[in-house]
């Protein structure tokens, strides 16, 4: 680097037109091989780690995994109905069975050890005979 | 001045040359050059000046007289000469550029190499008009058709031809469709033109992460003028492919890019004063600029030729030419000239490959150049 410093004032001051071109040359070619060389070692170090990783990924895929089964998820049940207790109304059971499953399924279900649920009884809770707070 | 403005302003709105950056380096141009509005004053640069004002040797900024008396422009231009913005563009660059064609062909390295031919033949050519090395170094450096990078080198060995240099990397950049195809029909066969490459590989997603590490490591190391440029485009490109810093990927290949080329761009066409760009080097630097692309061109498809030659027919020779790194235009000229001779051929992907090796090869060959030169 320092060379060529110094030989800055001799190349425009100085030097003839066959030093300048035999300079001139020599920096061509040397230039260039760098680039070469170095664009080179980008290909063997690219090739080598794309080798690496398809040996890697052949060696993961070769090993038997067993992925175990997820339990079905039952969110429709017959629901008992006790008739003395709640409502008679199929419909109203059938929509609050919905809307359990609905939430279940968005929170839990993902998880691979969720085990599902089922809707035993729903019953009328008696009035509170002091009134709501 | 202000008449070479409104040329710009021509080239860049109604021709649609480059406009990002020209149309700020057009606007920068006639800022600098409007009488009295003392906007910018590059003498706050100048070594001599520096010098004659009581600043040590090697001082580089007259900080005291920039923050007392400079202008707008004088402190925008603080970010190319500290060697900011142009690093900051390449960030934003990785963040685009997908190096997946590249890492499916490895061997496209070699043509993006072979195009920076026309870096080094300028360079020889520039040594023997008369231009001192750094100067030449800069003019070569045209030939890399990157701007960011030719801005890079320039202002570090010859920033009083900052703004011939950058109009003209940048106007040669948007010709490339005019340029290269005649030397693209010239030196390959219609045989070899019509040749349909097979499909490249899936790039897996460790190895899209991988590359960027390995490339600055190993860039870094043997080369380490080269760090701020090859460092950010693999930082930039790291953010793109890890694909857990969404918001870093879109700042940086969205706004943050996009403040920078203006910033860029109107400081670097502030340095285009009469004194500076009215000279005879600078019809010398626009010919030579020429000569870069051509040779750049010419390398790239040769190599192209001895892979055709080597694979025995495998490689289409054109996609050589995509090694002149002006990303995505000279892939596009590689696809355009295949499908003239075969319509069913799709090179464009197979050219990619060579564009984006051509960005590292050029900030590889700045490194190189800065080494030797600084």
């Amino acid at each position: 680097m320092i060379y060529f410093s110094m030989v800055e004032e001799w190349t425009t001051r100085f030097a003839t037109l066959s030093e300048k071109i035999f300079m001139g040359t020599a920096m061509l070619l040397v230039g260039f091989s760098i680039v070469f060389i170095m664009l080179v070692i980008l290909i063997i170090c690219i090739t080598l780690m794309s080798k690496s990783v398809t040996a890697l990924h052949k060696k993961i895929n070769s090993t038997d995994i067993t992925i175990p089964k997820v339990k079905e998820i039952n969110h429709v049940t017959p629901v008992k109905i006790v008739h003395d207790t709640i409502l008679e109304d199929h419909t109203l059971v059938a929509v609050i069975t919905a809307a359990i499953a609905a939430l279940l399924s968005s929170e839990s279900a993902k998880s691979p050890t969720y085990p599902g649920f089922k809707v035993r009884e729903i019953r009328r809770v008696k009035e509170n005979t002091f009134g709501n707070h | 001045m202000i008449g070479v403005a409104c040329v710009l302003f021509f080239l860049a709105i109604v021709k649609k040359f480059e406009p990002l950056l020209l149309l700020p380096i057009a606007f920068g141009v006639l800022l600098a050059n409007i009488p009295g509005a003392n906007i910018v004053n590059m003498d706050l640069f100048n070594p001599a000046f520096i010098k004659s004002l009581g600043y040590p040797e090697g001082t580089l900024i007259a900080y005291r007289e920039l923050i007392s008396h400079g202008g707008l422009l004088d402190l925008l231009y603080l970010g190319v000469k500290l060697g900011i913005y142009p690093p900051l563009i390449f960030l934003g660059i990785g963040a685009m550029t997908d190096f997946g064609p590249m890492l499916a062909s490895p061997r496209s390295l070699l043509l993006g190499a072979a195009a920076q031919l026309g870096i080094f033949t300028a360079f020889f050519l520039a040594l023997f008009l008369g231009f001192s090395p750094q100067e030449a170094a800069s003019i070569g450096i045209i030939g890399g058709a990157d701007g960011p990078t030719a801005i890079f080198l320039t202002k570090t060995l010859a920033p009083h031809l900052l703004g011939p240099i950058a109009i003209a990397a940048y106007s040669y950049m948007a010709l490339v469709p005019v340029i290269q195809p005649p030397i693209m029909n010239l030196l390959t066969t219609k045989k070899e033109r019509m040749v349909v490459m097979s499909q490249l590989r899936e790039v897996s997603k460790v190895e899209r992460v991988v590359f960027p590490i390995i490339v600055t490591i190993v860039v870094s190391l043997l080369i380490p003028d080269a760090t701020p440029l090859v460092g950010m485009l693999m930082l930039g490109n790291l953010f793109r492919e890890s694909g857990v810093v969404e918001r870093l990927t879109k700042t940086a290949s969205g706004d943050m890019i996009n403040v920078i080329t203006i910033l860029l761009g109107v400081s670097v066409g502030a340095t285009a004063t009469g004194s500076t760009f009215l000279k005879f080097e600078t019809i010398k630097i626009i010919i030579l600029g020429v000569i870069a692309f051509g040779f750049g061109t010419v390398g790239g498809v040769l190599c192209g030729k001895l892979m055709y030659i080597v694979t025995k027919g495998k490689v289409n020779p054109l996609i050589g030419s995509a090694g002149v790194s002006a990303v995505p235009m000279a892939a596009r000229v590689s696809h355009v000239e295949g499908m003239k001779a075969n319509p069913n051929n799709y090179l464009l992907m197979h050219a990619m490959g060579p564009n984006v090796a051509g960005v590292i090869g050029s900030a590889i060959a700045a490194g190189i150049l800065i080494s030797l030169f600084k």
